[in-house]
């Protein structure tokens, strides 16, 4: 079975190791980052370390790796093309026959995709090593109720059900008549409208078995619950996070003491 | 240990109650076999028996549910959780955990025992159904009896004494249901009282202690399944849409076999009850009522695969294999193997839905990578396993009439082919439903419509008799491929229905990890035990019926392998001897 590039990949590397509540408070300083760097080559930075990460630290498949990433640089590409061609302030840098790159739009383009690439970069990392059992049972040690928090998890494990069952309803709607793709927009939207009938009865179908079946496990029988695998924190995880912490600092401090101008996230 | 006292059962808003006064007494360690037609009241039962209803979903309950001399439905679902354990149909619908261990454990950690004796409790239960093993697998990496399994461990963790088990094998191939009921037989032998719902009779019949048959939410009669089944005979079928097993069917065919002997309920009975076999020979069988000849014909290929391989994107292993193939015209072909063999993948392929990595596949000698979706549609049709995903439009004239829209097919001609089948499948009087309103057979009626009008060449029908109770499959399925073979539209079928194989198929194709493995006559497959083995299939109990006749001096003639087939040899063979005496 072909495994799905943005859900968690079991394996025993040091990532995998690392506490999910660690993990999940590095994903939030490492989103916070990129807001605070002002210069292209400071997210630059940011974004190789994370695709070296990607591919030598957290043992999953290469390919998967690479689609990924490769997604994430296409995303950035597209949005650094809208930038340079609606951006004409500053020197002008470069004209390739029609297009003129000037400096601004060349500079602003650049820190919007590779911020981009940034937060899901490390959101990619974070998904791909984290179980979201954890992730749920660490919440709850933080004092969320367990049920919005098993909410949470169910929705997160059925997701890769759905994009299978989507696939299956597109196929079988195709054998009626119906083109997969069109150009056409209103094609499109009628296309889709006619998905989400199928989608709908088999999501309710899947949700309520799903629901009779915890249910009738006793699940919210009681305002708490016991958890096999107990919270704890992980040294290599609080390093990590500490270790982000104080290049954040770091960051914000340099930024205060040598660009006031600039205030304290970046301009663009 | 269970006590069910006029239970009557109304869902919130429907017109009549779903339950009606049912009263019935389970003792403790019995094994109940619970039969009825779909919308018999079967799932409600159950549900209430859990407390779910009406504590979490609502309606009106009547009556009383005494377990152990407690009254269940004034207790929390949760307290009911320890008395009564529920298995669903569908493994994948009831999992809400990524590994084995902690879909185990998730019972007993909502009942709040200690983090140790749950460890203790899960490890107990995966030993119990033999996954101790896989305990730090994904769900998802496991097979379908092993997801069951699963399922009935998580239950089994929280001990409770009654089981109520909801078609636990009607999801899974023949081999890995079998292992399930007969690991639902195990837990009875350990003291467990199970309640099970089972539409085949054929092989929990002789295990029951006691039969339950619900209709329109009554009960219609509850006791020893012997005594059921000579009560009602064949009119359990015929009146009341219930499934006899192929042994009991076999013997009330050829009653002239049996003299005064009650009906056998499995294959030893049969054979030890059958009289003296004559000694004039075998028995001829008269031409079969069924609707493949088994022959093969030189007839042009309708669709055509040469070394076919396919793996789906990102996906390191192959799903199909080298497959070559050709269907002819006018042939009913079966596509058998156990869950994940590649059985639906070839199907798709074969009518383009999915492209072949390597290898050529040719339908109506046309490159299916050469031609166009448009000619695609016009040539092949796919009825898929659940028909509400093909559904498109808001009536079922509508829906009907989609295809030929697109073929842009003259109005006046349109009229006419619905109409037309309309009739012939059963469906007029529904014309303007919504789709998503019918019930499950004529959901599946509508979805063969809607590819009927088109006459396509190859028709594929994956699990045709999924979801559907025997008066259904008996009736339905009869229909619609009468309808196909009247229309000469090729057809090939999905299935681990070993009935509908021998009773329907021209040709049997195995896939078998990926492999075409088999590929000829249904009686040649059956014959060839190791060959069953490999791939995981099991022979209709027939087969066995007639190899163990054949064991004890009755030569039945080679190839019986449908219940009519063998009574109408058996028939043969005892008219014979009364003409004689």
């Amino acid at each position: 079975m072909a495994s799905r590039a943005y859900s968690f990949f079991p394996s025993d590397s040091l990532l995998h190791r690392m506490d999910a509540l660690s993990k999940f408070l590095w994903l939030v300083i490492a989103s916070v980052l990129p807001f605070v760097m002002w210069d292209p080559r400071q997210l630059a930075i940011q974004a190789i370390f994370l695709l070296l990460v990607s591919v030598f630290l957290i043992k999953t498949d290469l390919g998967s790796v690479l689609r990924t990433w490769g997604l994430l640089v296409f995303l950035a590409s597209l949005l650094l093309f809208f930038h340079i061609t609606n951006r004409h302030e500053g020197d002008l840098v470069a004209r390739f026959w029609v297009l003129s790159i000037y400096s601004d739009g060349l500079r602003v383009g650049l820190v919007y995709s590779l911020r981009v690439v940034a937060i899901l970069g490390a959101s990619y990392i974070f998904v791909r090593t984290t179980n979201p059992r954890h992730l749920v049972v660490a919440i709850i040690s933080l004092g969320l109720n367990y049920r919005y928090a098993w909410m949470l998890f169910v929705g997160l494990v059925s997701l890769p059900v759905f994009e299978s069952e989507v696939q299956t309803i597109k196929e079988a709607q195709m054998v009626r008549g119906l083109r997969r793709h069109s150009n056409i927009v209103s094609e499109r939207l009628e296309m889709y409208r006619r998905y989400m009938m199928p989608l709908l009865a088999s999501a309710l179908r899947r949700v309520e078995h799903l629901a009779i079946a915890m249910d009738s496990r006793a699940f919210a029988a009681y305002p708490d619950r016991t958890f096999i695998d107990d919270f704890h924190w992980s040294w290599s995880g609080v390093l990590l996070l500490v270790g982000t912490l104080l290049i954040l600092i770091v960051l914000l401090v340099w930024r205060i003491l040598l660009h006031p101008s600039i205030g304290l996230v970046s301009p663009t | 240990m269970i006590t069910i006292e006029d239970l009557t059962y109304h869902y919130p808003e429907a017109k009549s109650p779903t339950l009606k006064s049912i009263s019935l007494h389970v003792n403790p360690g019995e094994l109940v076999l619970i039969t009825g037609h779909s919308g018999s009241g079967k799932s409600t039962l159950f549900h209430c028996l859990k407390g779910l209803l009406p504590h979490l979903y609502g309606g009106t309950l009547e009556g009383k549910i005494l377990a152990d001399g407690q009254d269940l439905s004034k207790m929390r679902v949760a307290d009911i959780s320890v008395h009564v354990g529920l298995v669903m149909q569908d493994p994948d619908t009831q999992f809400c955990n990524l590994f084995v261990r902690d879909e185990v454990a998730f019972g007993v950690e909502n009942l709040k025992l200690p983090a140790k004796e749950c460890v203790a409790r899960v490890q107990s239960a995966l030993a119990a159904v033999g996954l101790l093993h896989a305990s730090d697998r994904l769900v998802i990496e496991l097979s379908g009896g092993e997801k069951q399994r699963v399922a009935i461990a998580s239950v089994l963790a929280m001990d409770p004494p009654v089981m109520l088990l909801d078609e636990p094998a009607a999801n899974l191939d023949a081999k890995s249901g079998r292992e399930i009921l007969n690991f639902v037989a195990e837990l009875r032998r350990g003291g467990k009282t199970i309640l099970l719902v089972q539409h085949d009779l054929d092989e929990m019949i002789h295990v029951a202690d006691k039969l339950l048959i619900l209709e329109r939410g009554e009960v219609l009669d509850y006791g020893p399944p012997r005594a059921l089944i000579e009560k009602y005979g064949a009119t359990l079928t015929s009146a009341h849409h219930i499934g006899l097993p192929q042994v009991t069917l076999a013997a009330l065919g050829a009653r002239r076999a049996f003299g005064s002997a009650s009906l056998p309920l499995t294959v030893q009975e049969f054979a030890s009850w059958v009289l003296k076999p004559p000694q004039h020979g075998a028995a001829q069988p008269r031409s079969p009522e069924v609707i493949g000849t088994g022959q093969a014909l030189a007839r042009p290929a309708v669709v055509d695969a040469e070394d076919v391989s396919y793996a789906y994107p990102r996906a390191v292993n192959q799903v199909v294999k080298k497959v070559s193939l050709r269907v002819q015209e006018g042939e009913v072909v079966a596509i058998l193997g156990k869950n994940g063999s590649g059985k639906s993948t070839l199907a798709r392929l074969l009518v383009g839905l999915l492209k072949p990595r390597q290898g050529v596949i040719r339908l109506g000698n046309r490159d299916v990578a050469q031609l166009r979706h448009h000619d695609i549609h016009r040539l092949s049709g796919y009825v898929f396993q659940y028909p509400e995903h093909q559904f498109l439009t808001n009536s079922v004239q509508d829906e009907i009439g989609y295809g030929l829209e697109v073929q842009s097919v003259p109005r006046a001609e349109q009229q006419r082919i619905i109409a037309d089948v309309v009739a012939s499948l059963g469906l007029a009087g529904l014309e303007a439903r919504h789709p998503f309103t019918l019930s499950g057979g004529e959901k599946r009626r509508l979805s063969v419509a809607t590819m009927l009008v088109l006459e396509p060449r190859l028709l594929i029908l994956d699990e045709p008799t999924y979801g559907l109770d025997e008066g259904n499959v008996v009736n339905l399925v009869r229909l619609m491929f009468e309808q196909l073979r009247h229309r000469g539209i090729t057809f090939l079928f999905i299935t681990h229905d070993m009935r509908l194989v021998a009773e329907y198929a021209d040709r049997a194709l195995v896939m078998h990890h990926g492999e075409l493995v088999f590929d000829g006559a249904p009686k040649d497959l059956f014959r060839d035990s190791a060959l069953l083995e490999r791939s995981e299939l099991l022979a209709p109990p027939v087969v066995e019926l007639t190899n163990t006749l054949a064991q004890r001096g009755l030569a039945v003639p080679d190839g019986t392998i449908t219940v009519l087939q063998l009574c109408q040899a058996l028939n043969w063979v005892y008219a014979q001897e009364s003409e004689k005496l």
